[in-house]
């Protein structure tokens, strides 16, 4: 579960967030949608405690990580699989290594990391890519290696900021398609923040809409 | 522990000439450290061994009787002053010739103990005590010279000491430096890495994962640059001893033992390690807040 009590979050004098309310239960996939600059990526920011609320609360699980100190917040990370519109992928890592340095924080053995890998490349459709870098991978590719990178965690819940941003149509549906597998077949929660209309629309999902900080539309 | 330390090799790889400037600065450091640590334990021993040698000899003519020689000596010994006084008559002193001239029998041929004056060797608690002591005995008759090394040994003592401090105001300034050279390598190392870093903190990444490689970068720069400085110092000794035992000659100086080089190594790894450790820390501290 991933809940947001009454999030408000100002930078000076503006309000970027102001009292969200939103609750995502088990396994579910949501789209988070909104105009530019109505407080989307902050608000997922919040999640990775990239940035801190101002006030309210934020429960993934039962847990209010709001009151999780920085020393404990390694915890909470590992917890959420979170990919990014610009990949952040290490540019100097092979497709293994990107992977294999969630697997190294999560303390799994090298013999381990070994054996998961080719699964996990497999799942994300890059059985094939396993010695390929970032620069020698498609935008489609590099964005499959970072979910790949995400799902090494283990994560109960994944959060998706713009997967989709620097994608093609085409390339676009084969992220969402992919999201939509891990959800159905794992149980994962997943929360994706797009401007992608079209993918919404179609997939029938439920949506939370943000304008000027506040939740409008919740369907 | 084997991930930090493979990543700390590749840091060095990557920063190769800047490990190398640190390595070297830090060998440095500790050549001069040892150098100096050893001309103070030299001289410490020498000045232990002078010391311990009869600070005052007071030569009597022929007309002073062995009672009063004697009657003296046991006046000396009640001076809160002297610790010691050896007696040394006309026969012994003929005796000491006769063994320290033994290849020349010109000198012994033509010596005999008549010629040869009693003495007296005196110890002193401190050498300024020399002077009180000195000045008792002028007074006394049957004296005919009184010998005595304070001023040389005040100034062996005043430029030892001299040399002490030079040595450790320039090795202080040695080792703030060596500090600050660790701190800006590791400080480059977080900066090209920080990336990195960012994701894998993002990750889940706890403190020690992410700050592990830059204190086994810190581990490995101190171990190299302290075996390096030992063994500095050891090629240097085989050329210095030689003149360091011709310039002392009559001292017996102790040599090197594979122990002393031991405990030498351990302390100057101590010391580097600690001083990496803290250049890291504050680097890690300073820089890496993201």
């Amino acid at each position: 579960m991933l809940a947001f009590e009454n999030i408000t979050k100002k930078y000076g004098k503006d309000v970027v967030l102001d009292s969200v309310d939103m609750v995502l239960g088990p396994g579910e996939f949501a789209f988070l949608t909104g105009p530019s600059g109505a407080g989307k990526s902050t608000l997922l920011r919040l999640i990775l405690k990239e940035e801190s609320v101002d006030s309210g609360k934020i429960f993934i699980d039962s847990e209010d990580i709001t009151k999780v100190s920085k020393k404990d917040m390694p915890k909470v990370r590992r917890k959420v699989g979170f990919v990014f519109q610009d990949y952040r992928l290490l540019p100097s890592k092979n497709s293994f290594e990107n992977v294999s340095i969630a697997l190294e924080i999560k303390g799994k053995s090298e013999s381990v990391i070994k054996k998961i890998i080719p699964d996990l490349l497999a799942s994300v459709g890059l059985a094939n890519k396993m010695d390929n870098y970032p620069w020698q991978l498609s935008g489609g590719e590099k964005q499959r290696l970072a979910i790949a990178r995400a799902l090494a965690l283990e994560p109960k819940i994944i959060v998706a900021d713009e997967p989709t941003g620097n994608l093609d149509n085409a390339t676009s549906w084969e992220i969402i398609n992919l999201l939509s597998d891990i959800n159905k077949k794992e149980g994962t929660t997943i929360l994706v923040a797009t401007h992608n209309l079209d993918v919404v629309n179609t997939l029938k999902n439920r949506v939370f809409h943000l304008e000027n900080g506040r939740i409008i539309k919740n369907v | 522990m084997f991930r930090s330390l493979n990543v700390a090799k590749s840091n060095i790889k990557m920063q190769s000439i800047l490990t190398f400037v640190s390595i070297l600065t830090n060998t440095l450091t500790f050549f001069i450290l040892s150098c100096f640590l050893a001309f103070a334990l030299l001289s410490n021993y020498l000045l232990g061994f002078l010391e311990s040698r009869a600070q005052l000899t007071v030569y009597f003519l022929d007309s002073a009787s062995e009672q009063s020689i004697l009657d003296l000596r046991k006046e000396l010994l009640d001076m809160p002053q002297v610790t010691e006084v050896k007696y040394t008559s006309k026969e012994e002193a003929y005796k000491i010739f006769l063994n320290i001239f033994e290849s020349q029998p010109l000198l012994t041929e033509s010596a005999d103990a008549a010629k040869l004056p009693a003495s007296l060797d005196i110890w002193v608690k401190d050498i300024n005590n020399m002077d009180i002591v000195s000045d008792f005995l002028k007074n006394k008759d049957g004296i005919e010279e009184i010998k005595y090394f304070k001023d040389a040994l005040q100034t062996f003592k005043k430029w030892s000491t001299g040399i002490k401090y030079v040595g450790l105001i320039l090795i202080s300034i040695m080792l703030v430096q060596s500090f600050l050279t660790i701190l800006i390598v590791t400080g480059v190392s977080i900066r090209d890495m920080s990336e990195e870093i960012k994701v894998t903190k993002l990750l889940g990444a706890t403190n020690g994962y992410v700050q592990g490689p830059f204190f086994a970068q810190g581990f490995i720069i101190s171990f190299i640059s302290s075996l390096f400085s030992v063994v500095l110092f050891m090629s240097v000794v085989p050329f210095a001893e030689p003149f360091i035992r011709q310039s002392f000659s009559g001292v017996p100086i102790p040599t090197f033992s594979f122990l002393t080089l031991a405990l030498l190594f351990g302390a100057q790894f101590v010391v580097n390690l600690f001083l990496s450790l803290s250049g890291t820390f504050v680097a890690v501290k300073k820089y890496l807040n993201f």
